[in-house]
């Protein structure tokens, strides 16, 4: 409440193709990305190893199985970036789709007017 | 203790006027106090019904306490401090105020003895959410609010409906489990589903969140579906149609978060998965499943607060939404980044969060009743947060490409409540005995065995790897996705014009026809010679006048 203004936002756009020290970050050398991606790949296997050594108590049998929850989450998530994809090519918009207003109701007089011309109507 | 117990409700609705009343010095202390002392009188509140009153010549009860209404009470006055720490030298007082009320409303349900109380606060809440909507301060802001406001209201009618069907059939407006058998139960059900989102009215959600201010968005995302999932817990446990409402809420919110670009907009729709997971929980019914859905409310609305409130504060000092317009600010804002990544971490269940202690609870309750299909799906689903919210937030708004962007953190008290709030998931997550000691049934369930833990770990780590190998596919694009509410923002309108323009010619048609037949007969009766009295009007016009008059004269003779 003491601060009313917000003009401080939008000050802080730079442009992206300044070479300020930042812009080479350490988490963002391609040597580092390399690094983590063998970390990562590290871990994921340590948590299948891992059930050598821990019995998994399932409910359903099928996930007692070694793995089980890697290739279930692997697979449901592909399944559903790809089903979004598809539904994504029948339910996106530009994002202003929504900003042009619905012609709600012609004018009378665009109607009547002159006989011939009444062609538009308000498929906005 | 006091003798006479104060609803906690007025308190805070007291409190949220003072702040108007209050010298502007003295504003944020009134703020910041009201929650905090509303938690107090929240917590004398004893089981049973504590107050009555009379209104409108009925007997409401305005207090009835409970192990269960107390939990939902408490996350909401610990919200209502967090959102108000969050935003008190930045928000207008009058959007403090309104937060205040609309998180009055909340308290005020939690703790309704009756339907009657129930439905007053829920209109509390539906009117002053409006206005933290409005706050936004945008022609948006303005539009998606009374789009808003109409859905609410719609919804309280219908729930009113509802409520009056019972009061005429039962005589009673108690609150207690109901089973859909009469068309009142029905509207009463769809009255409180409306609020939690469901299907097919849940677009209202990411059509009004994203557009309020970078503060509205944090009480916004706690108060109105999280208090429907308190109804639907009172009302209509064990329902068996909640579980498919929950598991249809549950997977639209991951496609249409991983289909959008707006970073509030990606959270609103996994509010949407989050509570689906609670509704399912309260179809399952069993007292496992009710704990979890009840433990998961108040972990989700700790983290989901959060969330809302990382994504606030780079809006705040950004001004951009999108994601596409978004990326690597985890090089400057580094608190906001690591309390961004914690809430990211709660919502996805990764061990030693709150996420992890009670998401399970749901799950393990499908398994324990046997549902296959449903507990296949549950599980499917905690990955697919991981993908839709966990990393993909994260990544898109503070990794990712260099956007350019070099903000900063934000203020200190944006980060002191976010700080607060992350302490918070990660206490309930290491410490689960605080929540579960809160939970309405005795608990004996152990989230923390190792091969929970492992196979936890295993199925969220895989879903990142999914995510990582599939990012190709899920570049930005400045897109929106349709949704039910294209029905009422553009089918409706549509139809309308089409029939407002058909309606228009057919009436312009008959002036058209009717005319056209009065000029076709002057014309007849003024070219066809002598056709009728006489070929020159002025000379047939006064043979008429003198028929009429004489006809006159004789009629007068006769009488």
């Amino acid at each position: 409440m003491t601060d009313p203004s917000h003009d401080h936002a939008h000050d802080t756009r730079r442009e992206p193709s300044g070479h300020d020290e930042l812009s080479d970050h350490w988490l963002v050398r391609p040597a580092s990305i390399r690094k983590m991606w063998w970390i990562f790949a590290a871990i994921l296997a340590a948590t299948i190893v891992a059930q050598f050594f821990i019995h998994v108590h399932g409910y359903f049998t099928v996930d007692e199985w070694l793995a089980f929850n890697a290739l279930y989450g692997f697979l449901t998530c592909v399944g559903m970036v790809v089903f979004a994809k598809l539904l994504g090519l029948v339910l996106k918009r530009p994002d202003d789709y929504y900003e042009i207003e619905p012609r709600l109701s012609p004018d009378i007089d665009e109607l009547g007017g002159d006989k011939g011309t009444d062609k538009e109507n308000s498929d906005a | 203790m006091l003798e006479f117990i104060l609803p906690p409700a007025f308190i805070m609705i007291f409190g949220a006027i003072l702040i108007g009343i209050a010298r502007p010095a003295l504003r944020p202390l009134v703020a910041l106090a009201t929650p905090l002392v509303t938690l107090y009188f929240i917590w004398q509140v004893d089981d049973g019904i504590q107050q009555t009153a009379t209104f409108l010549g009925y007997q409401i009860q305005l207090v009835e306490g409970s192990a269960l209404r107390r939990l939902f009470a408490t996350v909401f006055a610990l919200m209502a401090f967090g959102g108000v720490l969050f935003a008190f030298r930045q928000s207008k007082w009058w959007e403090l105020t309104a937060a205040l009320l609309y998180a009055s409303g909340a308290i005020g349900v939690s703790f309704a003895g009756d339907l009657l109380v129930m439905f007053l606060f829920w209109e509390l809440m539906a009117l002053f959410s409006t206005v933290v909507v409005w706050c936004g301060g945008t022609e948006s802001a303005r539009a998606a609010g009374i789009r808003y406001a109409i859905i609410h209201l719609v919804g309280g009618l219908i729930l009113k409906i509802g409520i009056e069907g019972l009061l005429i059939q039962t005589g009673s407006v108690e609150i207690r489990a109901l089973s859909l058998d009469g068309f009142a139960t029905w509207m009463v059900f769809i009255g409180v589903l409306i609020n939690a989102a469901a299907p097919p009215i849940s677009a209202w959600l990411a059509d009004a969140y994203p557009e309020s201010s970078p503060m509205g968005g944090v009480f916004l995302s706690a108060f109105t579906t999280k208090t429907a999932v308190l109804s639907l817990i009172l009302l209509f446990p064990g329902q068996p149609l909640l579980i498919w409402i929950g598991l249809f809420m549950i997977f639209y919110g991951i496609i249409y978060a991983l289909l959008e670009n707006d970073m509030r907009r990606i959270l609103s729709y996994s509010i949407v998965n989050q509570v689906g997971f609670m509704v399912c929980g309260i179809g399952i019914g069993t007292e496992l499943a009710l704990n979890g859905a009840a433990a998961h409310a108040f972990a989700h609305i700790i983290y989901k607060a959060l969330l809302f409130m990382s994504a606030g504060a780079v809006l705040y000092q950004t001004g951009e939404r999108k994601c596409s317009n978004l990326g690597g600010l985890f090089r400057t804002m580094p608190v906001t980044t690591i309390c961004g990544t914690i809430g990211a971490l709660a919502i996805s269940a990764f061990p030693l969060t709150s996420g992890f202690i009670s998401k399970s609870m749901i799950n393990s309750s499908a398994a324990a009743e046997h549902m296959a299909f449903v507990w296949f799906a549950l599980v499917a689903a905690s990955a697919g947060v991981f993908l839709h919210a966990g990393i993909k937030f994260p990544w898109f708004v503070f990794f990712q490409k260099d956007s350019g962007l070099r903000p900063d953190d934000p203020p200190w008290n944006m980060q002191a409540a976010m700080v607060l709030f992350s302490v918070f998931c990660v206490g309930l997550g290491a410490f689960p005995g605080l929540l579960y000691s809160l939970l309405p049934y005795p608990v004996d369930y152990v989230p923390y065995t190792a091969d929970h833990v492992v196979t936890q770990v295993q199925l969220l780590l895989f879903a990142g790897l999914a995510f990582f190998v599939m990012l190709p596919m899920m570049r930005r694009t400045l897109t929106i996705s349709l949704d039910f509410d294209w029905v009422y923002r553009r089918a409706v309108p549509w139809l309308v014009g089409i029939l407002d323009t058909i309606i228009g010619r057919v009436l312009q048609a008959m002036t058209r026809a009717v005319l056209a037949v009065g000029a076709n007969t002057v014309q007849l009766i003024r070219e066809k010679p002598y056709g009728y009295f006489s070929s020159r009007s002025p000379m047939g016009r006064t043979a008429i006048w003198m028929a009429v008059l004489l006809a006159v004269v004789v009629l007068l003779a006769i009488v």
